[in-house]
């Protein structure tokens, strides 16, 4: 790693271990009571038994059970998200006619919360999984086409002369040069819309399944066990942030290969 | 003063040479752009008539906003006249196509694909095999001195080779005409003189007929065998003069006496064009 880097890296460690210091320091001296915050070293212990078992609690060892519903979920809708943001956003992106009959009403029911859709989903999907599904890929539809539109509207003129002076027809100009050229922009949308998808996928299985990171998330505040409430939320966001970088990792190979 | 300029200019009147047909013809061209918001409509160009013969390599200057670039839009199809007819060996252009070769100011190579794929772009759309063409991609990155490049992207290049990279991939399909809208326009003032240079020996080997762009007076005469000055906005042609100087140039030729004296009376009736341009635009 270059000093740079390091440099850089200790810079953005630095609050969040001062956060940690004295999170401990209050808990280790008894400031807060230890349900309202446990210390540090206690959710980590959370964490160890959630992950790889040895005690007597009901969660002991079962993170993969969970994990495992939850990543169901999430690549689901997410998936359906996909499916149908980016072919919708290409094809009102291009033609401007057609966009012209549908994007208005995609940009009006996008003033209606998420969140909002809780209750009608339950009567429509039931509590589970395709409540979920629905959630996320509501969720995460917005961001993936919207940017996908964006990118293929306003792909740059100059590029679309070129492709045509160089003896692209209209049709595989789609593919040889509006495509490529959005990618970026569809890529960052999906990048949303998978950040979305997490979210989503927690309020979906807090409306009482059984399984899933969400659903132990609210079954711990039931039970009181702040530490794995703490332990839950990191995981949680860990799993984002993964997430994330694997798609952006994957992405770019592409991005990088030739456009046949 | 300028009016004396102008009336002392020899326009020589092509519309009337019609016993050649000329490859390239501009007929009566009118062109307006409506402004978006709706209003007076903006007269770029204004009744120009303009030939231009097989294997000429003509150079158009002007102040800006004279509609140069519009020409060569109308050329190479990306715009259609408001009036008038643009042909091409005596067909009317109906759209871009490969025949003519462009090459834009910022080179608008495909961020995505490296230097080779740039180059291989035009023939891959031509759905030529690739064997037919990989050979020939490798000899043009060769001539403009790129193949050491040929894998990196356009991202990883400098000014300078990024036109080259433009000017490869518009040759690869051996286009009869090639169209430069300002290409070097960006570059520093010695990487400019170099790609002049490699511009002249490719044009001077493969004698194709290049309509290029240019705002500045010495390029034109140092790269062209014909010198057109168009007026302030709308445009008209002021001046048609031939660049009779020796060939091949090179750098050399910029101290000849009659390319000094040349320059000089192109670069004063310019200076006027764009003087009348800016008080325009300064008048509203």
């Amino acid at each position: 790693m270059s000093p740079d880097r390091l440099a850089a890296l200790g810079k953005a460690i630095l609050l969040p271990a001062a956060i940690v210091a004295i999170w401990a320091f209050a808990t280790d001296k008894g400031f807060v009571l230890a349900y309202v915050l446990p210390s540090p070293e206690t959710v980590l212990a959370t964490l160890k038994d959630f992950f790889f078992g040895g005690s007597e609690q009901s969660y002991s060892g079962t993170f993969l059970t969970h994990f495992q519903q939850s990543l169901y979920r999430v690549a689901g809708g997410f998936a359906c998200g996909t499916i149908l943001g980016v072919p919708l956003g290409v094809v009102l992106g291009y033609n401007r006619k057609i966009g012209a009959f549908i994007e208005p009403t995609i940009e009006l029911s996008r003033a209606i919360p998420g969140i909002c859709w809780l209750p009608l989903a339950l009567v429509w999907f039931g509590i589970g999984t395709g409540t979920s599904i629905f959630l996320i890929a509501l969720g995460s539809f917005y961001s993936i086409f919207l940017s996908t539109l964006g990118g293929v509207r306003y792909v740059n003129p100059i590029l679309l002369r070129a492709g045509r002076s160089l003896g692209a027809t209209e049709s595989s100009l789609l593919y040889t040069v509006i495509l490529p050229a959005a990618f970026p922009s569809i890529l960052s949308g999906l990048r949303l819309g998978l950040s979305y998808s997490w979210i989503y996928m927690v309020l979906g299985e807090f409306t009482g399944v059984n399984y899933g990171l969400g659903a132990l998330l609210l079954q711990s505040r039931d039970t009181m066990d702040t530490s794995l409430i703490i332990g839950l939320m990191g995981v949680i966001g860990a799993l984002g942030v993964i997430s994330d970088r694997l798609m952006l990792l994957f992405m770019t190979k592409i991005l990088r290969m030739d456009v046949k | 003063m300028t009016g004396a300029i102008i009336a002392n200019a020899p326009v020589t009147d092509l519309t009337r040479s019609n016993e050649r047909s000329a490859k390239i013809s501009f007929r009566d061209i009118t062109k307006e752009f409506v402004p978006h918001a709706g209003g007076v409509p903006m007269k770029a160009i204004d009744g120009l008539s303009l030939d231009i013969e097989e294997k000429d390599f003509v150079c158009l200057i002007g102040p800006s906003g004279c509609g140069k670039s519009t020409l060569l839009n109308l050329l190479a199809g990306f715009e259609a006249a408001t009036s008038g007819t643009v042909t091409l060996d005596g067909r009317p252009i109906t759209g871009p196509g490969p025949d003519r070769g462009v090459v834009f100011q910022e080179g608008a190579l495909f961020p995505w694909l490296s230097v080779l794929d740039n180059v291989c772009f035009g023939p891959r759309r031509l759905g030529l095999s690739r064997d037919s063409y990989l050979q020939e991609a490798q000899a043009i990155l060769e001539q403009v001195g790129l193949s050491a490049f040929a894998h990196h992207l356009p991202s990883e290049l400098s000014g300078g080779m990024r036109q080259r990279v433009a000017i490869a991939r518009a040759l690869i399909n051996r286009p009869p005409v090639l169209l430069m809208d300002e290409p070097f326009a960006a570059l520093d003032p010695q990487t400019r003189v170099l790609m002049q240079e490699m511009l002249l020996q490719i044009w001077e080997r493969d004698n194709r007929t290049l309509l290029f762009i240019t705002h500045d007076v010495e390029e034109a005469l140092f790269l062209g065998s014909r010198v057109i000055v168009m007026s302030s906005r709308p445009g008209r042609v002021l001046r048609d003069v031939r660049a009779e100087l020796p060939r091949p140039r090179d750098y050399s030729v910029r101290a000849h006496p009659g390319f000094v004296k040349v320059k000089a009376e192109l670069f004063a009736v310019v200076r006027e064009q764009t003087i009348v341009a800016a008080a325009e635009g300064n008048g509203g």
